[in-house]
């Protein structure tokens, strides 16, 4: 296990997969665009940061390794240290926490700690699995990459969980811009006044982005710049008809028109019978199958990620 | 209208500057019916959001849908009256004569695809007069009639050009055969 070297790269390369609910297939997409990735040439590092149960090393038919995040946070290993081979050629893993190392135990330094260590990793491509969850790490982690995916299952509770938990990263996202210029009070005062005042309805985003750039010069170039940089990349994963498919196209257009930003649809997964057995038996589908139509889609929704491209069904 | 309004309704219909028509009305339809009946995609942000605003949201969509379908109508007209004047011009629909009016009326092949559910592959055989990749006779008709109508060509007489020259292709290749050549 050869330690791979730290050096300083862009954020560029981090895809995370965050996106609220668990059981929607997050690991099983971001290991398989991983694997795609790696395919391609490209090095690529994937990272089980989902502190609810590290299964990404099952995903690519590792058992138990030596060495996992929580070396990282209790034995302040290096992370890139913690880089294990996968056996398939250019792509590294580090394994999650498997212990009951819970995400109230990480404070805000040593989230930062990882945070800066990610970025540091020596690699073409950085992927994050982010499990569920919306907690501020979790959060946090996701606003630091440079591609955010977002999984969502064809059923109204992954929808759902899937636009909760994006308002409030870009909710966040807000208040940290405001922050950054020093004038957090701006942003959460016009909050108050929002809700209090009858300004809008205090659920819709997009109204309180309209509201907050109307404060002021620079309150809007604030907010026109955090939604320039906060894009999200949507995946839906077992579709099963032709509603499904366009899900993604519907999805994109209630972010843009209720809760104020862009989205791009990637593509989505049909439903696959053999890929649970795949999950199963600890086989990366992927490489088993690769001319199966889960592979074909994974391959097209990884080349969209690529070229900036997506899903054109309008 | 200007540049600016054009887009900010283009915007409205979720689509980039440049957008032509074709992907207009699709735009329009598939957003009405989202925001007209029950949709997992809207239904969990429905609590928050009052019936006020999905109104309001349909009216913006009704309107930018109704101010590009004027402004388009208007250069529609002219396009119609151009079209007729192409007609006129042109002597002889082939692939060529009806790729270049495609790219006049700033049509894309992939736009024609999707609207016609014609396969990419098989509608720039028909312009680049890829006969022999073409599959049966019945099914090039029956693609061109399609093409004209997305032109707003007299599908009649686009056949009719066309047709020609693809049987006197697919003769001169049977004939070829039947010099006794291999087969």
């Amino acid at each position: 296990m050869r330690p791979m070297k730290e050096s300083a790269v862009g954020n560029g390369r981090i895809w995370a997969v965050g996106g609220g609910k668990g059981g929607v297939g997050k690991s099983l997409v971001i290991s398989s665009i991983a694997i795609s990735l790696a395919l391609k040439g490209e090095k690529t590092v994937l990272i089980d940061a989902d502190f609810g149960g590290a299964n990404l090393h099952s995903f690519l038919g590792i058992s138990r390794p030596d060495r996992t995040l929580t070396d990282f946070f209790i034995k302040k290993t290096p992370l890139a240290e913690l880089v294990i081979d996968s056996s398939i050629p250019n792509l590294g893993l580090v394994v999650g926490v498997i212990s009951s190392f819970t995400p109230e135990n990480i404070n805000h330094a040593q989230k930062q700690k990882f945070l800066r260590h990610i970025q540091m990793l020596e690699a073409d491509a950085i992927l994050v699995d982010l499990g569920a969850g919306a907690s501020f790490n979790i959060i946090d982690t996701y606003l630091v990459a440079g591609k955010k995916l977002a999984v969502i299952l064809p059923e109204v509770t992954a929808i759902d969980n899937m636009y909760s938990f994006l308002k409030y990263a870009f909710f966040r996202k807000l208040v940290q811009a405001f922050s950054e210029k020093r004038i957090q009070y701006v942003i959460l005062d016009a909050y108050k006044e929002f809700k209090e005042g009858g300004q809008g309805n205090s659920g819709n985003l997009s109204q309180f982005i309209d509201y907050l750039q109307s404060l002021g010069p620079e309150a809007g170039q604030i907010v026109r710049q955090v939604l320039s940089d906060y894009e999200i990349h949507i995946i839906v994963n077992q579709a099963k008809s032709k509603q499904d498919i366009a899900l993604g196209d519907s999805v994109k257009s209630v972010c843009r028109k209720y809760l104020g930003f862009q989205s791009r649809y990637l593509g989505c997964l049909e439903h696959e019978e053999s890929v649970p057995a795949s999950i199963n038996s600890r086989q990366p589908f992927l490489l088993s199958n690769p001319s199966a139509r889960f592979s074909e889609e994974i391959a097209r929704i990884t080349n969209n990620l690529l070229q900036n491209e997506q899903v054109r069904l309008r | 209208m200007d540049k600016d309004t054009q887009n900010r309704y283009l915007e409205i219909l979720e689509l980039p500057p440049g957008s032509s028509w074709l992907e207009i009305a699709r735009s329009y339809r598939s957003l009405k019916q989202l925001y007209s009946a029950p949709s997992i995609a809207v239904l969990p942000v429905e609590d928050e959001l009052t019936e006020l605003r999905r109104e309001e949201i349909i009216r913006q969509i009704d309107q930018a849908y109704g101010e590009l379908e004027n402004l388009y109508a208007s250069s529609r007209k002219n396009l119609e009256k151009n079209i007729k004047a192409i007609e006129q011009e042109i002597d002889f629909f082939n692939g060529l004569a009806l790729k270049a009016v495609r790219k006049r009326l700033n049509i894309e092949l992939r736009d024609i695809a999707t609207e016609t559910n014609i396969p990419l592959s098989h509608l720039k055989k028909i312009e680049n007069e890829e006969y022999g990749a073409l599959p049966l006779e019945i099914y090039v008709i029956g693609y061109l009639k399609n093409y004209a109508r997305c032109l707003s060509l007299d599908p009649k007489r686009v056949v009719a050009d066309y047709m020609k020259g693809y049987r006197r292709q697919v003769k001169k290749a049977s004939g070829a055969h039947g010099q006794g050549g291999t087969r």
